[in-house]
């Protein structure tokens, strides 16, 4: 490493881009998703203003009975008026104002049955449009899109302006006769008002679907920008979906042991295959594996999605021709391996595929199993366990001789051929599953020379871990797969 | 190796410069012994042990020991997440090592967020300072001063003599427990920094043994 700290954090961010954990961040969906949300009440608002002016029509034939009541309300919207005559108050503030007089007016009067319904629907404009104006606001901060209420509020001030002149003249003539029930004049009266808010009301639907629909368009821009198709979020969405961890499973397996081992009171936990791989270490190593794997996995998806047409399928079938390179079926052939051959493969194999990696470990504990083997067994029950920790300690050791493997793939500067390395690997892969093999007939045609009632089961127990065994230093193989492939990219 | 019986499993994790002797700390803590040679670490290796913290619970460290080399940082920052604590590493006689702790510090930090990691500062090398062979270049007013300033416990090792590794290594896992029983850190799903142990979650069943064995012995 430099000794310079300058470089020590550039080289430190320029690693950053291959952190897969941080290309989760890249995906902007909670702002999305915050947008969609805005947007929902105020449609629900807006459909219920669609029913306005129906709702209005229908409520005049009561008009008449509400004359008297009509009369209190008069000074209260000579108020509002006056207030529209200064030009400093906003048009929301308008309707806050009118929002207060029927709150103050309905809570007074209780008879206004026909009423109230009315203007429940004027305070559901008026809310409506602190709505729109609320998300517009949200929208031109953040889209720019025009505000429904600068669409609309041009004619609207004209309009008002010019209700108002002459309401001003209506009043001067009627105010000698304050008592009188001019129906005639509070039925026009009304019918503006009611024109008014429903030149407003229709000003601001269309406003508020202009706004929708542009709400709607930059969504799907957003969502789609760098994205074309939304393959990334799909696959963002789809992976998952992934079939459960073996580690998981095996750890599952080994405090479950754990727990029967302790209910039936032994006061030795018995030493289970899962456990003994626990101890070997074993998990830990599938475990990181499976964490490297993962993060490649992603990254690769991430890369594919970059791509399209035959580039996309020339770079598949490159990637479909190492994963089948990977590959090997094990259970067709009944080829063992001795200690001797296992060390030249193993030493062949792994020169190939990176010359960093430590073989010693493995061959290690393959000397070691195969020292044990050869001395004498006391009893059954001995030959048995040593049998089991013995196929555990082996698979603990490929576990981590894989981990490795996978570390060195990812980092690799060594311009060795990807289908070399994945060929290589199928060989390692095989010669593991071979010495498995040779380990578990060893111990079986031991486990023979005793002629007990529990033989057989010993027998079969030793086989059984041997082909366990076998599958999850094959499936730790598989794991390699997506880091050998990104390797390619 | 690990104990079977342990309350509470804690993960931690080894980061700092190349050749400041990572490894050999954890392979004396391990295995109480000193290894002359040693290769540079490949990504990440693991170690665990079982420590008893006095009168109270056992507890299984699953230490990760990193590789310092530049090549590797995009691997072990993977390992950052799921760890509790983290031992910042620095060589003694290595003035750079030291200079380089709050980059170490802040990357850690920043991947183990939203949980807030226990540091300890540990400086290696000290029989190399205590013998003279080398010149020290870090004082230990220096490090007791960084440590003041961010809150954290820091001492000085040696993996050849074994001077203060097990106090390096229990310092931190006291800590750890003290913000589990104030309530600061709690296990969680989807996070392997801290988890309980196998005894911790069967003490119900060890009271049924009890009881069973209590009339057995009256009966003799």
């Amino acid at each position: 490493m430099s000794d310079s700290e300058a470089e020590f954090e550039s080289a430190d961010e320029g690693s950053k881009n291959e952190d897969g954990w941080e290309i989760e961040s890249d995906f902007d969906l909670p702002d999305v998703k915050s947008l969609s949300v805005e947007y929902k009440p105020t449609e629900t608002k807006l459909s219920a203003l669609t029913n306005f002016s129906e709702n209005v029509d229908t409520k005049h034939p009561e008009i008449n009975d509400a004359c008297n009541e009509m009369s209190m309300v008069q000074p209260k919207l000579d108020k509002l008026d006056v207030n529209n005559d200064n030009n400093t108050k906003s048009e929301s503030q308008v309707s806050e104002v009118i929002q207060n007089e029927i709150k103050q007016t309905s809570t007074q009067t209780t008879g206004w049955g026909g009423w109230s319904s009315g203007w429940s629907v004027n305070s559901l404009l008026s809310t409506a449009s602190l709505l729109t104006n609320q998300v517009s606001q949200g929208l031109t901060n953040v889209i720019g899109a025009p505000a429904p209420e600068q669409l609309a509020s041009v004619d609207n001030n004209k309009e008002v302006k010019n209700v108002q002149e002459t309401k001003v003249n209506d009043e001067v003539t009627e105010e000698p006769s304050k008592s009188i029930l001019d129906t005639n004049y509070f039925l026009s009266n009304v019918s503006q008002i009611t024109k008014i808010v429903e030149t407003t009301g229709s000003k601001i639907i269309s406003g508020g679907l202009d706004t929708l629909e542009t709400v709607g368009k930059k969504t799907i821009e957003v969502l789609q920008d760098g994205d074309p198709g939304l393959r990334k979020k799909r696959a963002m969405f789809f992976q998952n979906t992934e079939k459960i961890n073996l580690s998981q499973v095996l750890q599952e397996a080994k405090e479950k042991s754990e727990v029967e081992s302790k209910q039936n009171n032994q006061v030795e936990i018995k030493k289970g295959y899962a456990y003994l791989l626990d101890s070997f270490q074993g998990l830990i190593h599938l475990e990181s594996l499976e964490l490297l794997s993962k993060q490649c996995q992603m990254k690769l998806q991430t890369v594919l999605l970059s791509y399209s047409g035959t580039q996309l399928t020339d770079i598949q079938d490159k990637l479909d021709q190492i994963k089948d390179l990977c590959y090997f079926d094990f259970d067709d052939d009944e080829k063992c391996m001795s200690i001797e051959e296992f060390r030249n493969s193993l030493i062949t194999c792994i020169n190939k595929i990176s010359t960093d990696v430590k073989t010693e470990k493995i061959l290690r504990v393959s000397d070691l199993i195969d020292e044990k083997s050869n001395k004498e067994f006391d009893s059954e029950d001995s030959i048995h366990n040593e049998a089991i920790s013995a196929l555990a300690e082996l698979t603990a050791a490929a576990m981590e001789l894989f981990y490795k493997l996978g570390e060195m793939i990812m980092i690799d500067s060594q311009n060795q051929l990807v289908t070399v390395k994945a060929e290589q690997l199928s060989i390692l892969n095989e010669s593991v599953c071979c010495r498995i093999r040779f380990i578990a007939n060893k111990y079986a045609s031991l486990l023979t020379n005793y002629d007990a009632d529990g033989t057989s089961n010993n027998i079969s127990d030793v086989y059984l871990e041997s082909s366990n065994s076998s599958s999850y230093i094959q499936d730790a193989a598989q794991l390699l797969i997506p880091i050998l492939q990104l390797s390619v990219i | 190796m690990a104990d079977l019986m342990f309350d509470y499993q804690f993960r931690l994790i080894l980061i700092g410069d190349s050749t400041v002797g990572k490894s050999s700390l954890l392979k004396f803590f391990n295995d109480g012994k000193f290894v002359e040679v040693s290769d540079p670490t490949v990504g990440v290796d693991f170690f665990a042990r079982t420590i008893q913290i006095p009168s109270g619970p056992r507890i299984k460290l699953q230490l990760w020991d990193t590789a310092g080399q530049e090549r590797f940082r995009s691997i072990t920052k993977s390992y950052y997440r799921n760890s509790v604590g983290a031992l910042l590493i620095y060589d003694i006689t290595k003035r750079a090592s030291f200079e380089h702790i709050p980059v170490w510090m802040n990357d850690a930090k920043r991947h183990i967020e939203p949980h807030r990691p226990v540091f300890v500062l540990v400086g290696c090398k000290l029989d190399l300072v205590n013998n003279g062979a080398s010149k020290r270049e870090v004082t230990e007013e220096e490090a007791k001063q960084f440590g003041a300033e961010h809150n954290i416990f820091t001492v000085e090792t040696s993996a050849k003599t074994g001077s203060n590794v097990e106090l390096a290594f229990s310092a931190i896992t006291q800590e750890i427990y003290q913000r589990i029983k104030s309530g600061e850190y709690q296990m969680e799903e989807g996070w392997d920094g801290i988890k309980s142990g196998y005894s911790h979650h069967s003490a119900s069943i060890d009271f049924n043994n009890y009881i069973e064995a209590e009339p057995a012995k009256s009966c003799c």
